[in-house]
C-alpha cells in the first residue's frame, strides 16, 4: 500500500500534523524537486510516476486546472482514490461515482484522521476515504445512508399505493436482498438473531416487509449507540 | 401554496405528484468548487435563487450528497438564512427531511445551532409527515423566522479550518469592513482594483463570513457618520514599505489606494512563496531591505505584520515571530527607521515587547471578535491613520541616524594631534558620545519638551567643544583688560594658515571683521534686556571701540568666528544658532523667565543642529 501526498507547502505539513507523517512507510511525500518533476510529467500527460501509488492526495492549489484534470482523468480510468486538500475548502465532500474523490480542508487533512486513515490502509490494504473524512465515525455515514435508503424505498412503496399512476419503478423498491445495497463494511454490525437470515441469504432472496423492519430496528440501535 | 424541494436524488419526495419538476432543485456540488462557493453562487445569481424567490416554504433533505454524514442540507439552510440578496425570502420556513431527530442531528453535526432556531422544522421521509407539513403551513402552524437578530445571535459557525487563528479572519474581515465604509470612488483605478480584489476574496463566500457580516449589519449604515476618509494626513510624498503576507489577499490594493489618495507611495515586499521555510522567507525579506537601503531615497517607514509565515501561528516564543526578526533587522541597521506594527492580535504583552525593540506605533486590524459597531470600525481605521501619520513624523530620525553614522566615519577629527583636543572630539563622535546621546533622546520621545531641551544643551556642548579645538581656531585673552579677548583667529579650511578675525588694539580699540548687533528676539519678553541677536560683517577689518563691539570671551563670539568665518555657515543659520543659544540659556539651562511662555522649540531645531554639524565636521 502506497499513498502519495503531493504538497508544495511542506512547512504546513509539519505545522498541522502532530505525528511523524514523514516516517510512515506507506506514505511518500512528493515535494520540492520531486514535486517539480511530477508537474513536468503531468504537464506532458505522463502519469506513469503515479502508478506506484494506490491513493493520491494533492494540495489542490498547487496544481493548475489542466494538471488537476489530468490527475482526475487518471484516477477515473484507474479507479484510484483521489484527495484534493486546500485551505479554500470549507466542508469536506466525498464523491464516489467513477472513483472515490474527496475534497477536504488542508487543516482537516493533516489531522488525527490522517493517521487513522494511513493505519487503516496499511491494515486492510484498501483505501477507505470515509476514515479520512470522519475518523472513528466513518461507519456512521454508511449506516445513516442505509437507513435513508430504506426510508426512501418504503415511502416510495406508500406513494405507489397513494398515486398508482406515478412513475415508480419496481427497481426503486426493496424486494430482494440486493435491493438493500448494504455496504459490506457494516454488515457485521447489523447481524442479530432476527437479521442473520437475511445476511446469510443470497442477493436474489426475497425480502419481506418484516425483514426490512427487523433491519431498520437493528440499524436504529447501532446508529444511536454510535452518536 | 408555493413550495420547493431541494434534494440530491436521495428522497422519495421528488415524485412529481408531490413536487412538480419546477418545484425541485437538484443539489449537485461541482467538484471544482468548494461547497460554500457552490451554494453561494446558486443563491446569489443561480437557479436556486430564482426558485426560492418563487416559493414560500422550502423542504430540504438533510443529506444532499451520497455521504450522509456531510449533512450538506443543514449547511444550505444556514446559507439561505444568511444570504442578504434573498431579502425576506431568507426567512421562509425551512422543513428539513431526515430520519434523525433534532437531538441526534445536534449530537452528530459540528454546527447544529440552526436546528434550534425558529422557522426550522423536521419531518421524516414519510408521506404522512409531508402532508402534515403542508397542512400546518396552510393553517399557520409552520411559520417563517420572525426575529433575524435573535437568529444571528443564536447560531454558531466555525471559521474555515485553515484559518490559523482569528488573525486570518481579522485580516480579511478588516479589509472588507474598511472598504465597505470608504466613499465610493469608481473613477479611481486603485479603488476599482481594490473593489475587484475584495469581490474575489474566497472568504466572502463562506458561511462564517456571512454570519459575522449579518451580526455586524444589525447597525444601519449612515453615510454621513460612517464614512472613512481615505486621505491620511501628513504622509504626502512618503514611500511606505509594506511587509505583510496578506498582501495578495487585497491588502496591497487597500494600502495602494489609501496611500495613493494621500499622495504617498506603497512599496510592498511581494515575493511570498508558499513552499519556502520561515528562514528562507526572512532571508529573502532581508535581501530586499538591503537593496532598499542602497537607494538614494531609501524607505524609512514600514508597515509590518508580525506573522509572515505559517510557522508563526504555532510559534510559542514571541521573539521568533518572522515579523519580529524583520523589525530587529531594520532597527539594527538603522534604529531611526519607523515601523507601524499592523497586526490582528490584540495581546497587550506583545505591544510591550515591541516597545522594547523600539517600535512605537501599532495598528490592530479590526476583528469580528473585538469590534461590532461601525463607530468602532471608524475608530479602528482612524487609529491606523494616526499611527501612520505619527510614524511619518518620526521618519526624520532615520535621516539623523544616517548623518550621525556618516559623521562618525568621515570627519576632520582624524587630523587632530593635540591629546586634549582628541578627547574633546571623541566625546562628540565616540559610541554613546554626545551625538549618539542626541539621537537616543530624540528616539525616546521627540515630542517631549524636556527631552528637546536636553538635546539642545548637548548640541551646544558639541558646538562649544568644536570651537575650542586648536585645529579650528585660536582665541587669546589680554590679561591687562580682564576677561576681554585679545584676539580671535581661525585656521582656514584650505590650510592656508591662520586668519585673524579680531585683534585687540591699544586704547580700548579692536580691529575686527564683524560686530555684534543687539536687540530682542521675537520670542523674548518685552521687558527683558537687549541681547546680541545678529552680527554685522565688514568688507575689511575695521578699528572700532572694543567696548562697543561686544567681542568678549563668550562662546557666542567664538561660535560666530568659527562658524561664519571658517566654516562658511550662512549668516541666517548663525543667527538661528544665536537665537537658540538665547533660548538654551534662558529656558533649557536656567528658567530665567525672559522668554515668552508660548514659545517652544521642537525636534526640527535639533535636526538643524545635526545639519550644521555635518557641514562643520566633514
Amino acid at each position: 500500500m502506497k499513498i502519495a501526498i503531493i504538497e508544495d507547502r511542506i512547512a504546513r505539513l509539519d505545522q498541522y500534523t502532530d505525528f511523524e507523517l514523514k516516517k510512515c512507510k506507506s506514505v511518500s511525500i512528493i515535494t520540492s524537486l520531486d514535486f517539480d518533476n511530477l508537474l513536468v510529467s503531468l504537464k506532458n500527460n505522463d502519469t506513469k510516476p503515479l502508478d506506484q501509488y494506490e491513493c493520491i492526495a494533492s494540495h489542490r492549489s498547487a496544481l493548475s486546472n489542466d494538471i488537476r484534470d489530468t490527475l482526475k482523468e487518471y484516477c477515473r480510468i484507474k479507479r484510484k482514490p483521489l484527495i484534493f486538500f486546500s485551505g479554500g475548502i470549507t466542508s469536506s465532500v466525498l464523491k464516489d461515482l467513477d472513483f472515490p474523490f474527496l475534497h477536504i480542508n488542508s487543516k482537516e487533512f493533516y489531522a488525527e484522521n490522517l493517521k487513522m486513515f494511513i493505519e487503516a490502509c496499511e491494515e486492510s490494504n484498501t483505501v477507505n476515504l470515509l476514515v479520512l473524512q470522519f475518523g472513528k465515525k466513518w461507519k456512521l455515514s454508511l449506516l445513516l445512508n442505509l437507513r435513508n435508503n430504506i426510508a426512501v424505498a418504503l415511502n416510495k412503496k406508500a406513494l405507489k399505493l397513494q398515486f398508482p399512476d406515478s412513475e415508480i419503478d419496481d427497481s426503486e423498491l426493496i424486494k430482494r436482498v440486493r435491493d438493500l445495497q448494504i455496504n459490506s463494511a457494516i454488515k457485521a454490525d447489523l447481524v442479530n438473531e432476527k437479521t442473520k437470515v437475511i445476511f446469510s441469504a443470497d442477493d436474489l432472496t426475497p425480502v419481506s416487509y418484516d425483514h426490512v423492519q427487523d433491519i431498520k430496528y437493528v440499524l436504529d440501535r447501532v446508529i444511536n449507540e454510535m452518536a | 401554496m408555493k413550495k420547493l424541494l431541494i434534494h440530491s436524488n436521495n428522497t422519495s419526495f421528488n415524485n412529481t405528484e408531490l413536487f412538480p419538476l419546477a418545484e425541485q432543485f437538484v443539489f449537485d456540488v461541482d467538484f471544482d468548487k468548494d461547497v460554500d462557493f457552490y451554494i453561494n453562487e446558486n443563491l446569489t445569481d443561480g437557479g436556486l435563487k430564482l426558485k426560492l424567490e418563487k416559493c414560500d416554504i422550502v423542504f430540504i433533505k438533510v443529506s444532499l450528497s451520497k455521504n450522509y454524514l456531510e449533512y450538506l442540507g443543514l449547511r444550505l439552510a444556514y446559507h439561505i438564512r444568511l444570504t442578504k440578496s434573498l431579502g425576506a425570502k431568507a426567512y421562509m420556513p425551512i422543513v428539513l427531511i431526515a430520519e434523525e431527530s433534532f437531538q441526534y442531528l445536534g449530537l452528530t453535526h459540528p454546527e447544529p445551532s440552526i436546528l434550534f432556531t425558529k422557522g426550522i422544522y423536521l419531518i421524516k421521509e414519510l408521506l404522512d409527515d409531508y402532508q402534515k407539513a403542508l397542512k400546518w403551513f396552510a393553517d399557520g402552524r409552520i411559520k417563517p423566522l420572525d426575529d433575524f437578530s435573535l437568529f444571528v445571535n443564536s447560531i454558531f459557525i466555525n471559521p474555515p479550518a485553515n484559518y490559523q487563528s482569528h488573525h486570518s479572519i481579522a485580516n480579511e474581515w478588516a479589509l472588507v469592513r474598511y472598504f465597505s465604509m470608504l466613499e465610493s470612488d469608481d473613477t479611481n483605478t486603485s479603488y476599482v482594483s481594490l473593489q475587484n480584489k475584495i469581490y474575489d476574496l474566497d472568504y466572502l463566500k463562506t458561511l462564517h463570513f456571512k454570519h459575522i457580516e449579518a451580526k455586524a449589519n444589525r447597525q444601519k449604515f449612515n453615510s454621513k457618520k460612517h464614512t472613512i476618509n481615505a486621505i491620511l494626513k501628513g504622509i504626502e510624498g512618503k514611500k511606505i514599505g509594506i511587509i505583510d503576507d496578506e498582501i495578495n489577499k487585497g491588502w496591497l490594493e487597500f494600502y495602494g489606494y489609501i496611500l495613493n489618495k494621500s499622495k504617498a507611495t506603497a512599496m510592498p515586499f511581494n515575493n511570498f512563496q508558499k513552499d519556502e521555510t520561515k528562514v528562507e522567507l526572512i532571508k529573502k525579506i532581508e535581501q530586499w531591505l538591503l537593496e532598499i537601503f542602497k537607494l538614494v531615497d531609501p524607505i524609512d517607514i514600514f508597515i509590518i505584520d508580525l506573522r509572515l509565515h505559517d510557522d508563526d501561528f504555532s510559534e510559542q516564543d514571541f521573539q521568533n515571530l518572522s515579523g519580529i526578526q524583520i523589525i530587529k533587522f531594520l532597527k539594527k541597521y538603522n534604529p531611526g527607521i519607523q515601523v507601524v506594527v499592523s497586526t490582528a492580535s490584540n495581546k497587550v504583552w506583545n505591544y510591550q515587547k515591541c516597545l522594547d525593540l523600539g517600535v512605537k506605533y501599532f495598528s490592530v486590524k479590526e476583528s469580528p471578535e473585538t469590534y461590532n459597531t461601525r463607530s468602532e470600525t471608524i475608530a479602528s481605521f482612524s487609529h491606523f491613520s494616526n499611527q501612520l501619520s505619527n510614524a511619518v513624523k518620526d521618519v526624520f530620525l532615520a535621516e539623523i541616524f544616517r548623518k550621525i553614522e556618516d559623521l562618525k566615519k568621515n570627519n576632520i577629527f582624524s587630523k587632530i594631534t593635540l591629546e586634549k583636543d582628541k578627547k574633546s572630539a571623541n566625546l562628540i563622535i565616540e559610541k554613546n558620545g554626545l551625538l549618539d546621546q542626541i539621537f537616543n533622546l530624540l528616539r525616546l520621545d521627540n515630542s517631549d519638551e524636556a527631552i528637546i531641551h536636553q538635546c539642545l544643551l548637548i548640541a551646544f556642548q558639541i558646538l562649544e567643544n568644536y570651537c575650542e579645538l586648536g585645529m579650528v581656531g585660536n582665541f587669546g585673552s589680554d590679561n591687562s583688560s580682564g576677561n576681554r579677548l585679545s584676539s580671535g583667529s581661525i585656521w582656514a579650511k584650505d590650510e592656508s594658515g591662520p586668519k585673524h578675525i579680531f585683534i585687540n588694539q591699544p586704547n580700548q580699540k579692536i580691529s575686527t571683521w564683524f560686530e555684534l548687533v543687539n536687540g530682542r528676539f521675537p520670542f523674548q519678553k518685552e521687558d527683558s534686556n537687549e541681547t546680541p541677536v545678529s552680527f554685522n560683517v565688514f568688507e575689511s577689518m575695521r578699528l572700532i571701540s572694543s567696548y562697543k563691539s561686544g567681542l568678549d570671551i563668550s562662546s557666542l563670539v567664538k561660535m560666530i568666528t568659527i562658524l561664519y568665518f571658517r566654516d562658511n555657515i550662512p549668516k541666517n543659520d548663525v543667527n538661528q544658532i544665536m537665537a537658540l543659544r538665547y533660548y538654551r540659556s534662558n529656558v533649557a539651562a536656567h528658567l530665567t523667565g525672559k522668554v515668552k511662555t508660548n514659545y517652544r522649540i521642537n525636534a526640527n531645531d535639533i535636526s538643524f543642529f545635526i545639519d550644521v554639524f555635518t557641514r562643520l565636521f566633514k
